[in-house]
């Protein structure tokens, strides 16, 4: 039983069935249960992500743990991380998101520190404006025209000192960087497309699990 | 502003500039602490807010009626098998699920970005290049069509290029990278936005600001006092 | 001379954090009052939320956690306000981020009271509309672009019975027509991770809801192609376009008073450039050619 369930062949008909479920009613109009089927597809994917993040708990406790007993370097951190999380899990879980003890930890420390993940970019974003726009060659010319027009045309001052930088700047968004973006998106689909037909042929089986490939792949 | 707030906010203020510290350019415990806090927080958060979910939307209407709900029975089968993952021997069985997740999420992001991501796209840049009685929307689909294509054609690896193909992959190049510098603008205004509205958080209202100067001198005059004359201390406190 | 070329090619990078984080904290404690200009765009938006008529259902998302609310604060605390102050229009909150229901509730915290008789969520009222009247929250659904999907496809089996506190709302919900997603509007989607995309693929394509997207500055490009094709109807892009809209609603907040912070860290980041670029011509290639 457990070789036909880690048979490749059975794992790519599920991928193949459930992909068929949820592309046939939307190109074409389905009796019942098919629709039925689809959404009832897209709450279990949702039901399952949920359960995935608990493996993850799983594997940082177990991790954490380990540095712990055995006194790795920073096991104190590791500890202040993993009980932290068992705290919010519990108080969580027992008297809801909305408890006191819970939403203190969010406030003081997770949503502070998230922001401020992030608002650090900032500061390696002008380091890197300072060190890397320099001027060798065209293509520097050009990605520093373009950012200089976008910064001017963005601050408020910018507009007001140069008055002509806000269509330009708008022209230089709405056209050139719209075509790039245009581009990328046309070049993900692609390659979105290109991942899903070789994920249904069954060439891409690595995503679910099955490292191993065929020589003819 | 009470007590329970005063301490959010002190504790917040310390997270924040703890974090900020690394910009010193030195590995210090301050951002270590930070940096652990804030990924055990975070991961508790996501765990206890999924949890919640199952538990209102999917057993309370398993609870209430299983014979009605049998498909929700399966999907949270199906959730429990993911969790099979852990243990040696029978993790293969999460495969299952982790199928299922791929083919539906691979199945619904493909059969909508079909339309948005190609057809849509092309058929904006197909517009009227020839319209004299608006020549200037006539030049701006003209060089969107010719921004698009120039482009497109750098992304070609498959041929040689030269000749026509070697102006338009310069070309495309030349815009490609315009409009790197016009997302780097963008990107940099988002970040500074953030920055902003953190930083409007600690310093507008009084008390965070005093807070937060009083903060950010106690970690500076400890990270310079640790590095220049306890540099061993510093080398056990950092992870 | 050549001493100051080498101090430009070699600044040390901590003065710049150190700059920016004097700029910032001047900006804003002693905020000047430069001009603001608004963009069409943000015209558009505000244009297509005063459209908004008696009966219409609008449901807006809070595709926000922490990385992006202080980003994108100043887009919630006008737009939704705006939103609510249009008679007759119902309501639904919904927020496809584990994090998202803290902002939706600090959201209706600062731009609503609690009803009379009530002094806990979700008993707020908000410009007039009370909950379970005029509006409702149906909380977080996880699965980010799947939940999207999902609503898409069964909106009242996916919603189920029940709000996010657990007040029963199917009587609401038939009251007000809304049967399935074809019943909804207008989305007006607050991201910090890109939902747009979701509501264009899942809600846009199939149903032609009209959508409104206020985003954080990294997703605003991909809105900008989706807007110019014309899948959104307006987009208010990151901290400025709040700033835009804020100044539009008269609903004035943090966003218009960092604006003048924000135009001195712009032209910093241009001068750094300009700095980095007279160090390399007058110093820095020199070296390389004496090496």
């Amino acid at each position: 039983m457990s070789a036909f369930i880690r048979s490749r062949e059975f794992l790519l008909t599920i991928i193949v069935a459930t992909s068929f479920f949820i592309y046939f009613p939307y190109f074409v109009t389905s009796p019942e249960p098919l629709p039925s089927i689809e959404s009832w597809l897209v709450t279990t994917t949702v039901v399952i992500v949920s359960f995935a993040v608990l493996v993850s708990l799983y594997t940082m406790t177990r991790r954490e743990a380990l540095r712990v007993t055995k006194r790795g370097k920073g096991w104190p951190y590791g500890l202040i991380m993993i009980g932290l999380t068992w705290f919010m899990i519990i108080v969580g879980v027992i008297s809801g998101s909305s408890a006191d003890a819970f939403r203190f930890c969010t406030d003081a420390f997770i949503l502070p520190g998230d922001a401020t993940i992030y608002a650090i970019l900032v500061f390696y974003l002008t380091s890197a404006g300072a060190r890397a726009f320099k001027l060798k060659n065209l293509e520097s010319l050009v990605l520093m025209i373009g950012a200089v027009t976008v910064l001017l045309k963005q601050a408020p001052l910018g507009e007001y000192l140069f008055p002509y930088i806000g269509p330009v700047g708008s022209w230089m968004v709405n056209n050139v960087g719209m075509a790039a973006t245009r581009v990328f998106a046309i070049s993900a689909t692609l390659g979105g497309i290109v991942l899903a037909v070789r994920l249904l042929t069954g060439k891409e089986m690595a995503m679910v699990g099955l490292l191993s490939r065929r020589k003819k792949d | 502003m009470d007590i329970i707030s005063l301490i959010i906010t002190i504790l917040a203020t310390f997270t924040t500039f703890s974090l900020f510290s690394i910009l010193t350019g030195v590995d210090n415990p301050f951002f270590a602490l930070a940096e652990n806090i804030y990924v055990g927080g975070a991961v508790g958060l996501t765990i206890v807010v999924s949890f919640t979910w199952i538990v209102s939307n999917v057993w309370a209407k398993i609870s209430s009626n299983p014979l009605a709900n049998w498909p929700l029975v399966i999907s949270l089968v199906l959730g429990l098998m993911m969790l099979t993952r852990i243990h040696p021997k029978y993790s293969y069985l999460a495969r299952i699920p982790i199928c299922i997740a791929t083919g539906v999420g691979v199945a619904i992001s493909t059969r909508a970005i079909v339309f948005s991501g190609l057809l849509y796209q092309i058929r904006a840049t197909i517009a009227p290049i020839f319209n004299l009685s608006d020549p200037m929307t006539s030049f701006t689909n003209l060089m969107i069509v010719v921004f698009v294509l120039t482009a497109l054609s750098f992304f070609i690896y498959t041929r040689e290029i030269q000749g026509p193909l070697k102006v338009s992959n310069k070309i495309g190049r030349l815009v490609l990278f315009t409009a790197f510098g016009a997302l780097y603008a963008q990107t940099y205004m988002g970040r500074v936005g953030l920055l902003l509205g953190r930083m409007e958080t600690l310093l507008i209202p009084e008390t965070s600001l005093y807070i937060s100067v009083i903060i950010v001198l106690l970690i500076l005059v400890t990270i310079i006092v640790l590095t220049k004359y306890y540099p061993e201390t510093m080398k056990k406190l950092n992870p | 001379m050549s001493s100051i070329f080498k101090i430009c090619a070699t600044i040390d990078r901590r003065v710049w954090y150190a700059l920016i984080f004097l700029l910032v904290g001047y900006g804003l404690l002693r905020p000047v009052g430069f001009p603001l200009i608004v963009g069409p765009e943000v015209k558009q938006a505000y244009a297509v939320i005063e459209s908004l008529k008696p009966g219409d259902v609008v449901l807006i998302n809070y595709d926000i956690s922490a990385f992006g609310w202080d980003e994108i604060k100043g887009s919630a605390l006008s737009m939704v306000p705006h939103i609510f102050s249009k008679e007759g229009v119902k309501v639904i909150l919904f927020t496809d981020q584990d994090q998202g229901y803290i902002y939706l509730e600090t959201t209706l915290k600062q731009i609503g009271s609690p009803m009379k008789g009530y002094d806990k969520f979700p008993w707020y009222e908000v410009q007039g509309k009370k909950y379970l009247e005029d509006y409702i929250n149906i909380g977080f659904i996880p699965g980010f672009d799947k939940a999207i999907a999902a609503l898409a496809s069964d909106f009242r089996g996916v919603v189920g019975r029940t709000d996010w506190y657990g007040n029963n709302i199917e009587a609401w919900l038939d009251a007000n027509g809304i049967k399935s997603a074809s019943d909804i509007n207008m989305i007006v989607t607050l991201d910090c991770a890109g939902a747009q995309g979701s509501w264009v693929n899942y809600w846009y394509l199939p149903y032609k809801t009209r959508i409104v997207n206020a985003m954080i500055g990294v997703s605003a490009p991909a809105s900008i192609n989706s807007y110019n094709v014309g899948m959104l109807e307006g987009i208010v892009v990151s901290v400025r376009g709040a700033a835009e809209y804020q100044y539009l609603s008269k609903y004035y907040g943090t966003a218009l008073i960092s604006m003048d912070a924000f135009s001195m860290l712009q032209f910093m980041l241009i001068i750094a450039m300009i700095i980095g670029n007279v160090g390399y011509y007058f110093w820095e290639r020199k070296q390389e050619k004496v090496s």
